[in-house]
């Protein structure tokens, strides 16, 4: 019966109960995105950590992978001690750099890889082949679409360029193979991958042995820790960060996103939770000569406070249901606009939706749903009910 | 022992509006036998509706009981009167206080629903 009535008194008004339920379905957006983007990020962060099986990155001292122009010297050397150890069956070094590409009357700058095609976690090939000879390169699609090149064409390409002169320096005559997609790229960034060795001989003496990166792939059921303890006993000029200390450094770089979702997620929540209150209490306040008599031919309290509670229940749920699919819509669009931000990597989400984050916010509305029935629910429970009939009589 | 089915014994009610009180009530004594029916009739203010709340278990006297079936209603608790008034009285409301949000065999069949028993099927007619 308690279902009954208060589907009855939620058609009684229907326009003002979609209304409210509009109003929450907002909210609930609000609150789903909030939640989303505490835990998208870094979770988003973590599989593209381990998308291609790579557990364990070097950096140089004191750095992050890519955070400085910093290299480590000795990368042959490196290396070799690193594959001497049979649980690290996979050693990519990697090198960054710039390379210019004269094109007509334009300079076409990139950003660049060079590394191994074979042992490599940083690019998924699209299309064409992997840059696998001395004179090969691959672009992405920015690379492709700004130089003009088809694959199978000579491209002039300079690991240093002097805009006062016009004079380059590294020079190769490189052929384009194919279109690569790079996992850590950010939007709309030119890149292109070459073998580390050719990057290596382009740089010069001063960058022939060198590597920003190696990443390092761990036997299956060997500890992360034990490897890592391992290198950092060999290896004692590089800075070692598992995917969980590269975790942790995120988390920490997050905070203030986090701290700013957790914020407006509450307020959200607590928009909702004062609308249904107030809706709530209207509609008591409306119909209180109506309670009175329910309770006066022997409805009981519980079931009147259930009424109301359902009501609450409802208009919280609806709302929030409407509201995932709005979350989802406006985190998608979010998402659009932060993932072009520049720096990022094209492939973090901000919003990610996991499952947890949808059953969180629905927890949340339910419950906030539930509190904003009780108290007009205890107000409707305990009217004294012969007064309250004499006042509706008189009015 | 009496074949009354109420019995009012010195009911009283007292209403408080600030520091005036208001004697709604002032020792009411009357049975009313099996079988019987009864009016009350008196002008408007005379304490009739606070006599049929106080019959019907939906307020408490001030003092005095009233026994109905051999239960003292004004002592028992909210619950307990809950139940007895499901379960025992029917109420006619001066103004009906029909609830406009269901319809006619909805609103004869509230108190059945709230016993739990089962409406008759052609109740339905009704509304």
């Amino acid at each position: 019966m308690p279902v009954t009535l208060a589907w009855a008194s939620l058609r009684r008004h229907g326009t003002r109960t979609l209304l409210a339920m509009l109003g929450v379905a907002v909210a609930a957006a609000m609150l789903l995105d909030m939640v989303m983007m505490s835990t998208g990020m870094r979770e988003s962060f973590r599989r593209l950590l381990l998308s291609r099986g790579f557990q364990i990155r070097l950096a140089p001292k004191g750095t992050l992978p890519f955070d400085t122009d910093a290299t480590m010297k000795n990368a042959s050397g490196i290396t070799r001690v690193l594959r001497s150890n049979p649980d690290l069956v996979a050693v990519s070094a990697v090198l960054g750099g710039t390379i210019h590409i004269p094109r007509g009357d334009r300079v076409i700058t990139s950003s660049v890889l060079g590394l191994d095609p074979r042992v490599q976690g940083d690019y998924e090939l699209v299309s064409g082949k992997d840059p696998l000879a001395p004179n090969e390169i691959a672009g992405n699609a920015d690379f492709i679409r700004a130089t003009g090149a088809r694959f199978g064409d000579t491209l002039t390409v300079a690991s240093g360029y002097d805009p006062q002169t016009r004079e380059y320096s590294g020079s190769r005559k490189l052929v384009l193979t194919g279109q690569v997609r790079f996992l850590y790229g950010a939007a709309h960034q030119r890149a292109a991958a070459m073998r580390l060795a050719t990057l290596q001989q382009m740089g010069g003496a001063d960058r022939a042995d060198d590597a920003s990166l190696f990443m390092i792939r761990v036997r299956d059921g060997v500890a992360i820790d034990d490897a890592n303890k391992w290198i950092k006993g060999r290896v004692s000029t590089v800075n070692v960060i598992s995917t969980e200390s590269a975790l942790q450094q995120v988390d920490e770089r997050l905070r203030y996103f986090r701290q700013l979702a957790v914020i407006l997620g509450s307020v959200s929540l607590f928009v909702g939770f004062l609308l249904v209150t107030t809706l709530v209490t209207v509609s008591v306040n409306e119909r209180i000569g109506e309670i009175a008599v329910m309770r006066a031919i022997g409805v009981s309290r519980a079931h009147v406070v259930q009424q109301i509670v359902l009501e609450g229940v409802a208009i919280s749920l609806v709302g929030a249901f409407a509201g995932l699919l709005l979350g989802l819509v406006t985190g998608r669009y979010l998402n659009g606009i932060l993932s072009s931000f520049p720096g990022l990597p094209e492939a973090i989400d901000f919003f990610l939706f996991q499952p947890k984050s949808a059953w969180t916010a629905l927890g949340l509305l339910a419950l906030s749903g539930i509190a904003a029935g009780v108290y007009p629910a205890f107000r409707a429970s305990s009217l004294p009910i012969a007064t309250t009939l004499r006042e509706e009589a008189i009015a | 022992m009496t074949d009354a089915v109420v019995e009012a014994r010195g009911l009283k009610r007292d209403y408080s509006f600030g520091k005036e009180v208001v004697h709604a009530l002032c020792g009411v004594s009357f049975d009313v036998p099996a079988g019987d029916y009864v009016a009350i009739v008196g002008p408007s203010g005379c304490g009739k509706s606070t006599l049929l709340n106080l019959l019907g278990a939906v307020d408490r006297p001030t003092s005095g009981s009233v026994v109905i079936n051999g239960t003292d209603v004004a002592r028992m608790t909210d619950r307990e009167a809950t139940s007895f008034r499901l379960h025992n009285i029917g109420f006619v409301f001066q103004r009906f206080y029909l609830m406009p949000i269901l319809s006619a065999a909805a609103n004869v069949a509230l108190p059945m629903a709230e016993a739990g028993s089962c409406p008759r099927r052609d109740a339905g007619n009704v509304g």
